[in-house]
């Protein structure tokens, strides 16, 4: 779904390099300043660069925006909230409820604004994370690892992998979709008799699957290197300079938001 | 506070904290920009020495025979779709797999690192769940402490002459276990308590943690051992000296 996503906006083809470049380095400066305030305004690019270049009016990009950013952002708004909660042996703060002897559970306002930022940093970080998912296929995240002079061996993992994750994933579904019309879930040890099976199916069926491309890759001259082609990606200076121009202001505004 | 605001408080921050105790497979991972700088560079580079090695043994057996790369990206496959398929869980809501204690039994703890570090790289990419800041821990505990954890146990297990279904059950139950303590201590040393440090501070996050994952842990020992032994049934493969790899080789 996201490489059907990927192959059909204007971004696809800019230089990986340096939509993945923005998004480490908007990723980075969030996580270092921790500001509020920068880290909205780094959501506000992000989400803009996506709803007006990624998003389209159709069940699918709703689909993936509940995926990538409602169900991840409440679960970040859950995360952050355990945080500002403390066990003390005193009770001071904001709330303060005993849970033992000696002990309570407490919120204090240092606590909340741990919270806060948190939440803050993570979306953001999280919105550029979605930004790097939404615009940038893995095959073009093969060429950031090739120019980051990333081993042979890792990249060729990496790329055979995602090609089998579609594989493997078609194997488990056809034989959940089998097991549920036996009503393999009637039951808590019919669930797990079933779950264990599955498993194990698919674990020989991909051990063989594996086999039988590796075959089919000797018969195609494998020798043990895998060819790529090369992409013509566009490299423009416009693209970098409001990468850099982006990645300024969320770091002018993280420090003036931290002096005043 | 009144006693009845104290019963209403203590009841809606058990309700949030049951809500917050993580039963998705974001709960394994640590979310995007959740730590701060210095843990991401402390976690990577303890990760260092494990992907080096991962590494080296990943060339050795790649060198010895070409086909073991193919099978290795199945295993890599496999891994993440396992850690993305739904288990039965006693607590009603749908809960993930860590799927170390397998992919370690199989395949031996070393090259687990470097094939877990990529599966949390697509699982971030695609899912959503991790991170990049974070890859360092998440791979520290997923994919490093979980599968040594379970490997050891597996052979300690089978050394003291345990059964196959025992020792699997174990190794995958605690790889589980110990991954969650692993993140739960990352947790802690990012968020330490102001009053108690980082041990207070890990009993909050174990505590929440344990609510789920001691009966998670459980159910995937039982399914990782049933499932280990469907596949001894089923094919010719051994485990007990990583089978496929080694016969492959």
């Amino acid at each position: 779904m996201i490489d059907f996503v990927n192959s059909a906006h204007s971004v696809k083809s800019i230089n990986p390099n340096i939509k993945a470049g923005f998004a480490l380095s908007v990723i980075t400066a969030c996580v270092i300043f921790k500001e509020p305030l920068g880290c909205v305004f780094a959501m506000f690019v992000m989400w803009l660069i996506i709803i007006k270049n990624v998003v389209k009016n159709d069940g699918l990009s709703n689909h993936l925006i509940r995926h990538f950013m409602l169900f991840p952002i409440l679960f970040i708004a859950l995360s952050s909230f355990m945080v500002s909660f403390d066990i003390t042996d005193c009770g001071e703060g904001i709330f303060s409820v005993k849970i033992l002897d000696g002990y309570f559970l407490t919120v204090n306002s240092e606590g909340v604004k741990k919270a806060v930022r948190l939440f803050f940093t993570s979306a953001a970080s999280l919105s550029s994370m979605c930004f790097l998912s939404l615009t940038t296929p893995v095959n073009d995240i093969v060429y950031v690892l090739k120019t980051i002079k990333c081993p042979k061996e890792i990249t060729e993992l990496f790329i055979l992998i995602y090609r089998f994750i579609f594989i493997v994933l078609n194997m488990a579904q056809s034989i959940i979709t089998a097991q549920n019309c036996r009503m393999a879930q009637r039951t808590f040890k019919t669930r797990i008799n079933s779950m264990a099976l599955m498993l194990s199916s698919v674990f020989v069926l991909s051990y063989n699957k594996s086999v039988f491309i590796y075959n089919a890759m000797l018969s195609r001259c494998y020798s043990g290197d895998i060819s790529f082609l090369n992409v013509k990606y566009d490299s423009s200076k416009k693209y970098v300079l409001f990468a850099v121009l982006i990645v300024f202001i969320i770091v002018l505004i993280s420090v003036l938001e931290r002096v005043y | 506070m009144t006693k009845k605001e104290k019963k209403v408080f203590l009841l809606t921050a058990v309700l949030c904290l049951l809500f917050a105790v993580p039963q998705k497979a974001q709960a394994m991972h640590i979310m995007e920009g959740y730590i701060p700088p210095k843990d991401c560079i402390l976690w990577f580079v303890l990760c260092i020495p494990f992907i080096v090695m991962g590494f080296i043994s990943l060339k050795k057996i790649t060198s010895r025979n070409k086909k073991a790369l193919i099978i290795l990206s199945m295993a890599g496959a496999f891994t993440f779709v396992l850690s993305s398929l739904k288990i039965p869980s006693v607590t009603g809501s749908s809960s993930h797999p860590t799927g170390v204690g397998f992919g370690a039994i199989i395949f031996g703890p070393w090259v687990m690192s470097i094939i877990g570090a990529i599966v949390l790289v697509f699982q971030a990419l695609l899912l959503a769940h991790g991170g990049i800041t974070t890859l360092g821990a998440n791979t520290f505990s997923m994919a490093v402490a979980g599968p040594f954890v379970s490997y050891g146990v597996y052979k300690i297990c089978r050394k003291l002459k345990a059964g196959k279904f025992i020792s699997a059950a174990l190794a995958a139950g605690l790889g589980d276990l110990f991954t969650y303590c692993v993140t739960s201590f990352q947790l802690s040393v990012a968020y330490p308590s102001p009053n108690g440090g980082i041990i207070m501070s890990m009993i909050k996050f174990l505590a929440i943690f344990a609510l789920t994952q001691i009966p998670l842990a459980v159910i995937e020992g039982i399914i990782t051992a049933l499932a280990l032994s469907a596949v001894e049934k089923i094919s010719d493969l051994d485990f007990d000296n990583k089978g496929i790899l080694n016969r492959e080789a």
